[in-house]
């Protein structure tokens, strides 16, 4: 039996051959896990979450969210005026920016980026797909009068347009290296930010370093290594191992353990994010608003939010994301606060649906969709004390969007959606607007009309004041509380393990992660 | 022998082929498009119809697969929507993957069956055996996912040894060296139901044969313990258990799927989940493609096989 004894000491010795630091991450290295492999580095192109991060860090625009909140500050423009119609916006660049090709940041740099994304006839608009480039559909003209200062012509006030140019579509790629790259620019990207890439490793890693020659301090860490890790317990794994510093989203289940670990440390921030179930207006028990109405008042929002999202989101009431602050700072709205299931069966009774069955269309997984099976199962149980019968049917993301983005008629009383935006304007002007049903290529589903709300937003897109802006949306909340097209349930928290270690790193409402400032 | 071989093969074409045709037809029937997976749930009408237009999505079915059958006769499997680089590529890099973690599993699984076949053989009735004996009904009773999961706890967040998962460290290049820790825990996951199987059949097989006459002769003439059982005893058991081998070959190579998610491997599996989730048509059509084409080629192996070791199933 000397064989078989033998083999056992090879085995052995293999093991501890391959004992001792394997787990650990460089002193120099900040390693995030991601949750997917990203799709592209070009920004115009990217549009998930998880892109994003990794560019937050390569990339700038004109300007930027302030850190830790949603209020524009100067970023690669250090200042600019808005004409009083609010339709020319004139910025002054700063005129010590490099990219990290070494190609200088000017002007025409800029009016290169926009026209790359809006004109057709754009000799590199084949390096797209621009699928977030109607951000900035109301530009109309690009002048640079001289080669520090940009004009945008816009051809009717638009008010988002500041915080899209500070969104990741507005961040500003090298129009050498576009040029140079060409297709290739989305694997090779290049910008102004306090970190250049160095490689990007298919299913391995993304690779970016300190830029030296950053105009402002430079940043804290030498690199940023992000591994994609799209398997939940994987990063879960690889977190508890030690060999990677930040993993994002953790599941409600899970990061109760890590609150309560010394060795790592969670951290939170509630970001403009709304998920809400969708109501078919159009056909079925919802076309009649007293049912709209019982359904928020029956939905147990705070025992979803606490119970069964542990706290990862907190509940929603308002149509407008608490993140923007429309009504002041931690101020809300009174409606729905208070669950009142009699009133509901009342209302139910009234609009003669009792006992009625309502098809809910659920996906199983999905971006900003938080724990949508579990969550739907909560939504039945407390519309099944109101006496109504949801039957549940769920479908593979990419399915489901098909089918709900098309418009509910005929698929469904009711769909659950999830969206991430930077601007109170996007989500009701894309999604309740009367011009935005589906057969008119909006994201209306629940076919919603309301000629008083599409005025609101309308002239709230106009209006470049932020205090009268606010007073515009919070007319919409009202009305749309009246009127009921959804039911918002919960604003999504977003959250970070971070290992004891790492030091100076915020999560920001934008959701975007900013690592200049990370160390460990 | 060749006529048999050939006719395996003539039978394998319409196989292949009636696969690519249910895989066409089925991405074709279930709802969501490419595009709407590239652009983003934001995606606006217009964009959408662009893209579709750009990838050839309006074309007929029938067209479409005419398309890429003639591609694929003339070595050319098409770009990929979502990885956007040519799908043989990406399935070549996947596929090696996949096969270097089941080949591995699969020398581990004759290795550490036949090991233990043999001991619990030798040793019958012995502490050795029972201790063997628990470990190999565990073996066999234990899902895959649950023991990687275990085997990640132990060795990977307890003791440090090895890492958690991936195929190799995030930096610096990677050589087989640099490979070898990666492969342990998910090669071991992968191997240990097979080498259970294995080393069960091969037990009683071998308590058989050592008390056959002609071990009792080798006995007799005094050979040497270890020349009876290797060369003796352990060769008359091998021959049963080839075919066994043939089929611990396919479930190695289908478990390879389940024990690439946990332990992150970037192998087939992961790759063709991901594309069919993002609508990736010819990207799973390429990856189907390899995979029932290792499929029939390991069959026909097993069939091989078992012809040279007993010529009368050839008839």
């Amino acid at each position: 039996m000397l064989s078989f004894t033998r083999f056992w000491i090879v085995v052995c010795v293999l093991l501890t051959a391959a004992c001792g630091r394997v787990n650990e991450t460089p002193e120099d290295t900040l390693v995030i896990g991601q949750v997917a492999e990203p799709r592209t580095l070009d920004p115009h192109v990217a549009t998930s979450t998880n892109d994003f991060r990794i560019l937050a860090n390569i990339y700038e625009g004109l300007v930027r969210f302030a850190d830790g909140s949603l209020e524009i500050e100067p970023a690669l423009a250090h200042s600019w005026t808005v004409s009083e119609e609010a339709t020319v916006y004139s910025f002054e660049l700063r005129e010590d920016v490099f990219f990290h090709d070494g190609s200088a940041f000017d002007a025409e740099a800029v009016r290169f980026n926009f026209e790359r994304m809006l004109d057709p006839e754009h000799p590199f608009r084949h390096t797209g797909p621009f699928p977030l480039a109607f951000f900035f559909e109301a530009v109309e003209k690009i002048e640079t009068p001289d080669p520090y200062t940009v004009v945008f012509h816009l051809s009717e006030p638009f008010s988002p347009f500041l915080a899209n140019l500070a969104y990741p579509t507005g961040y500003l790629v090298s129009p050498e290296s576009v040029r140079n790259k060409d297709n290739a620019f989305g694997r090779n990207p290049v910008g102004t930010g306090p970190f250049r890439f160095v490689d990007w490793v298919s299913r391995r890693r993304v690779l970016l370093e300190r830029n030296p020659d950053y105009y402002a301090e430079p940043a804290a860490i030498k690199q940023l290594l992000f591994r994609p890790l799209a398997d939940e317990n994987a990063r879960l794994t690889e977190m508890l191992a030690g060999s990677v510093d930040l993993i994002m989203e953790v599941p409600p289940d899970i990061v109760e353990f890590f609150r309560s670990a010394a060795e790592f440390k969670v951290i939170e921030r509630a970001g403009p994010h709304l998920w809400f179930c969708i109501l078919n207006t159009r056909e079925g028990p919802f076309a009649d608003p007293r049912m709209r109405r019982a359904v928020n008042l029956a939905v147990d929002r705070k025992s979803i939010t606490r119970d069964l999202l542990q706290g990862t989101a907190s509940a929603a009431y308002s149509f407008f994301p608490d993140a923007f602050g429309i009504y002041g700072e931690g101020k809300h709205p009174e409606f729905w606060r208070q669950r009142d299931l009699d009133k509901a069966r009342a209302l139910i009774d009234d609009a003669g649906y009792a006992g009625a069955t309502i098809r809910f269309l659920v996906t199983d997984s999905g971006s900003g969709m938080l724990e949508p099976r579990a969550m739907a199962e909560a939504i039945q149980a407390d519309l099944a004390r109101v006496g109504l019968n949801l039957r549940i049917e769920t479908f593979e993301w990419n399915t489901y969007l098909s089918i709900v983005n098309g418009g509910l008629q005929g698929h469904g009383d009711m769909a659950q959606m999830a969206w991430m935006t930077n601007d109170p304007d996007t989500l009701p002007y894309l999604t309740l607007r009367r011009a935005a049903w589906p057969e008119d290529g909006g994201f209306n589903s629940g076919y919603f009309a309301n000629e008083a709300l599409d005025e609101l937003l309308e002239e709230a897109r106009r209006t470049a004041a932020p205090e009268q802006r606010n007073r515009l949306y919070r007319e919409a909340d009202r009305i749309l509380h009246e009127t009921a097209p959804w039911i918002p349930v919960a604003s999504w928290r977003q959250n970070a393990v971070l290992s004891r270690s790492v030091e100076g790193l915020e999560l920001q409402p934008s959701f975007l992660l900013k690592l200049e400032r990370a160390r460990k | 022998m060749i006529r048999v071989l050939l006719q395996r093969l003539a039978i394998a074409v319409p196989v292949l082929l009636g696969v690519s045709i249910l895989v066409f037809a089925l991405m074709e029937w279930i709802p969501g498009d490419p595009a709407l997976a590239i652009l983003g749930p934001m995606a606006t009408e217009e964009n959408l119809q662009n893209l579709r237009e750009e990838l050839n999505l309006n074309e007929p079915l029938v067209v479409r697969y005419g398309t890429w059958m003639q591609g694929i006769l003339q070595g050319d499997w098409g770009t990929s929507y979502s990885m956007e680089r040519p799908v043989w590529e990406e399935v070549r890099e996947r596929f090696s993957a996949t096969l270097i973690l089941a080949g591995v599993a699969f020398i581990l699984c004759i290795l550490l069956g036949v090991l233990a076949g043999v001991a619990m053989a030798v040793r019958q009735n012995s502490l050795l055996e029972k201790v063997i004996m628990v470990a190999v009904t565990a073996g066999i009773s234990t899902p895959a996912f649950w023991l990687g999961l275990v085997l990640i706890q132990i060795f990977a967040i307890h003791l440090g040894w090895l890492p958690t998962g991936g195929m190799g460290p995030a930096m610096g290049e990677v050589g087989w060296m640099e490979l070898l820790p990666y492969l342990v825990l998910p090669a071991l996951t992968l191997s240990l139901v097979a080498a259970s199987i294995i080393a069960r059949i091969l037990r009683a097989r071998m308590i058989e044969l050592l008390r056959m006459d002609f071990i009792r002769t080798a006995r007799a003439k005094g050979l040497p313990e270890r020349t009876i059982i290797w060369r003796h005893a352990f060769r008359n058991a091998l021959p049963p258990l080839l075919p066994l081998l043939g089929i611990q070959a396919g479930y190695v190579l289908g478990g390879a799927v389940y024990v690439e998610s946990i332990f992150q491997w970037p192998g087939i599996g992961s790759m063709l989940v991901a594309a069919i989730q993002s609508r990736d048509l010819l990207l799973v059509q390429g990856g189907v493609l390899i995979v029932a084409t290792t499929y029939v080629l390991l069959n026909l192996l097993a069939d091989i096989l078992q012809h040279a070791l007993d010529p009368r199933t050839l008839s």
